[in-house]
């Protein structure tokens, strides 16, 4: 009877031994602390998103398939492109919704994606940090519902959006990025059809044919964290392209996707320094924008191509009888091999830029 | 009748411990899970009882189907003090208070790990119980109250950041609880126990989450059914008894909006056993594994659960002790 007391005692209160815990994380000495408590933004609207650092786990070289074995994804899921030289791959929604970041190499050259599910923002980011190379992986923090990613290099934690270090031994420092461009599944293959695309098999258990946020998207009352302004201008989920200034890098000027009616639109702008064209297709669900100034200091001008042959990388044309693609490599013509300035910008729903730089301005016409 | 009373005195403590339970998308907080428990007893009763609960989530399911996933793991180890008082021999108070400790673990395979946690006052649970059926050998039993958001709901970590929902001792939001219980006693052997509860929790809002916001867990409706017995072995007298428990939780809300991956269906199977070994006192121990699932979204889903803890009673008029001595 003693006996059987002891073991329901000890089975009964076994838990209680986990309370003197040795491994309390608020210990300074916890190595998955962040080294500095300083934040550029406001620490007390920096949330912890419920899964934990690395709970969302980032994949990192994943395995590429060609376009035709990638049966996983529909014609309308939109993928974030990008090109280097003659290696051309896609990195998919469906898989960036469960891992948020994908650390890449492409021709010995390491590279990220960084894509926020909550923020609709797809980034390319040099992942060489001070000459050295690092990955990034997801903080399991978010900042007006944005995603922080955190590199593994100095543990410093990073803004997206902001395109900054925000905390740790990097803070301040800007990531350089890398012009990506966004599209669905079906225009990215038919403008490259000799694209890779990042395999289902990621070696992580997800459905990646169930998008895991409901009805986020497409529901512009829908948040999962606080977001400290919104502006009413525009529907909060609206995809917009937002080109920060490249002076004080805290100006927003947005385009929507909406206004570029058609296969294939131009329009030309002016915001700060820059001297815009963009191109862009709300039928094709793609659009991009580069600095129509060259080096050189000559200004072109430009118009779309025709898509009547299909669907083609090449959107651009000007008045010198180049035309250009859409990383904005001039691929026939007098200027074939030379490239327009990108500018930095990437598309995320409209709610997010607002949140990050307030009031931004809208391009009309 | 009386051989009854002690029955349940053994038995309700076991029943009653699964009676409720936060979103189950995370260790949540644990206190609804152990909410009553405490017998009907005769007037003039004081009942006791410490314990500590570990539940644990290391599945990961999307919908039905489990995910070979066990990269995260979180942990909920609840210090739980009930006390109960009968003010008449149909009517009691029922108060449980709480201490939480919650824990999330990071282990990918990739290597990369990482380990939070928070510890602290929970909520309170109040409920006020009335036996308002007898006949033979059944008994009916409504019970209303308030869950009282003692527990903090804002802590932050090292970094002063603050916490998600699910990390947090404390909901935030004042909660109304509804149970209904029918309990029957076997007809050829009157130390058996029938009983079936019905469960209803409706959640109130906490509008302080994260600052400014509005958060709400899911609404929550559950059944639980099972059958106990006594036994003497030896000089020993031990409970045992088997339980099912139905567990259906609405989706949480954010700002009055669902928030996808929360709420779902779970079927959970509980083995129970107790020991009386003092005439006022009980030590018990129960488990709790799951035997379906359907949650809503991608969550980490219940492994397992342990529950253990020490049930003591004081009658001011000893009619407790009178009734085991005769």
């Amino acid at each position: 009877m003693n006996h059987i007391s002891k073991t329901l005692v000890a089975a009964g209160l076994i838990s209680l031994a986990n309370c003197s815990d040795q491994n309390n994380p608020n210990n300074p000495n916890n190595p998955n602390n962040p080294g500095s408590t300083e934040w550029s933004i406001p620490k007390e609207e920096v949330f912890d998103g419920g899964p934990g650092k690395d709970g969302i786990p980032a994949l990192t070289t994943p395995l590429m398939v060609a376009a035709s074995q990638a049966t996983y994804l529909k014609d309308d899921d939109l993928v974030i492109g990008y090109k280097r030289g003659n290696d051309i791959r896609a990195y998919p929604h469906p898989i960036l919704d469960w891992h948020e970041i994908i650390n890449d190499e492409m021709d010995g050259h390491p590279i990220s994606i960084i894509y926020c599910p909550l923020t609709g923002t797809g980034t390319g980011w040099e992942r060489t940090l001070n000459g050295k190379v690092t990955t990034f992986g997801v903080s399991g923090l978010l900042y007006n519902s944005n995603i922080i990613p955190y590199d593994r290099l100095t543990n410093s934690n990073w803004s997206q959006i902001r395109l900054d270090c925000v905390n740790g031994e990097l803070r301040t420092q800007r990531v350089e990025t890398f012009h990506t461009v966004e599209t669905t599944w079906k225009t990215w293959k038919e403008m490259f059809p000799q694209t890779k695309v990042v395999s289902h098999q990621t070696g992580f258990s997800r459905n990646y044919n169930n998008y895991p946020y409901g009805d986020y998207k497409t529901n512009n009352n829908s948040f999962i964290f606080p977001v400290t302004s919104q502006d009413n201008r525009i529907p909060n989920k609206e995809r917009v392209l937002g080109v920060i200034s490249a002076e004080t890098k805290d100006r927003v000027k947005v385009y929507r996707l909406a206004s570029f009616e058609g296969e294939n639109a131009v329009k030309h702008d002016n915001f700060g320094s820059y001297t815009l064209v963009l191109a862009g297709s709300k039928k094709n669900n793609f659009l991009v924008a580069f600095d129509r100034t060259l080096t050189n200091g000559t200004i072109l001008t430009f118009s779309p191509t025709s898509f009547s042959q299909g669907l083609s990388p090449v959107i651009l044309s000007d008045t010198e009888g180049n035309t250009w693609n859409v990383f904005g490599e001039a691929v026939s013509g007098p200027r074939t091999g030379q490239k327009l300035k990108p500018v930095i910008s990437f598309i995320g729903y409209w709610f997010s830029w607002g949140a990050f730089y307030p009031n931004p301005e809208i391009f009309e016409r | 009748m009386h051989v009854f009373k002690w029955i349940l005195f053994l038995i309700q403590p076991i029943i009653m411990q699964h009676a409720l339970a936060q979103t189950c998308c995370s260790g949540g907080v644990p206190l609804a899970n152990n909410i009553g428990g405490l017998p009907i007893s005769v007037k003039n009763t004081w009942q006791f009882s410490f314990g500590a609960d570990l539940n644990v989530l290391t599945t990961l399911k999307e919908g039905t189907s489990k995910l070979d996933d066990r990269s995260r793991e979180r942990k909920t180890l609840s210090l739980l003090f009930k006390t109960s008082y009968s003010i008449t021999d149909k009517f009691f108070i029922d108060g449980l208070f709480s201490w939480v400790q919650q824990e999330r673990i990071i282990s990918q395979p990739t290597g990369f790990t990482d380990y939070d946690q928070t510890r602290g006052l929970g909520d309170a649970v109040v409920l006020f119980n009335y036996n308002y059926f007898n006949f033979k050998r059944v008994k009916l039993i409504a019970a209303l109250g308030p869950k009282i958001p003692f527990g903090l709901s804002n802590l932050k970590d090292s970094d002063g950041l603050t916490l998600n929902a699910d990390l947090q001792p404390g909901s935030g939001a004042w909660d109304g609880i509804f149970l209904h219980r029918i309990q029957a006693t076997g007809k050829a052997r009157p130390s058996r126990l029938y009983f079936a509860n019905f469960t209803y929790r409706y959640t109130g809002v906490n509008t302080e989450y994260l600052g400014e916001q509005d958060y709400q867990f899911g609404n929550e409706l559950q059944l639980l059914a099972g059958v106990a017995d006594q036994f003497l072995i030896g000089t020993a007298l031990i409970s045992v008894g088997l339980n099912a428990r139905y567990r259906s939780v609405r989706q949480d809300k954010f700002n009055n909006e669902l928030l996808p991956n929360t709420g779902g269906n779970w079927v959970f199977l509980m083995p129970v056993v107790g020991w009386h070994i003092k005439s006022n006192m009980i030590l018990s121990l129960n488990g709790e594994v799951p035997l379906y699932a359907n949650v809503d979204g991608t969550q980490l889903s219940p492994t397992y659960r342990i529950n253990g803890g020490i049930y003591y009673s004081i009658s001011k008029n000893n009619q407790v002790k009178k009734q085991v001595n005769k």
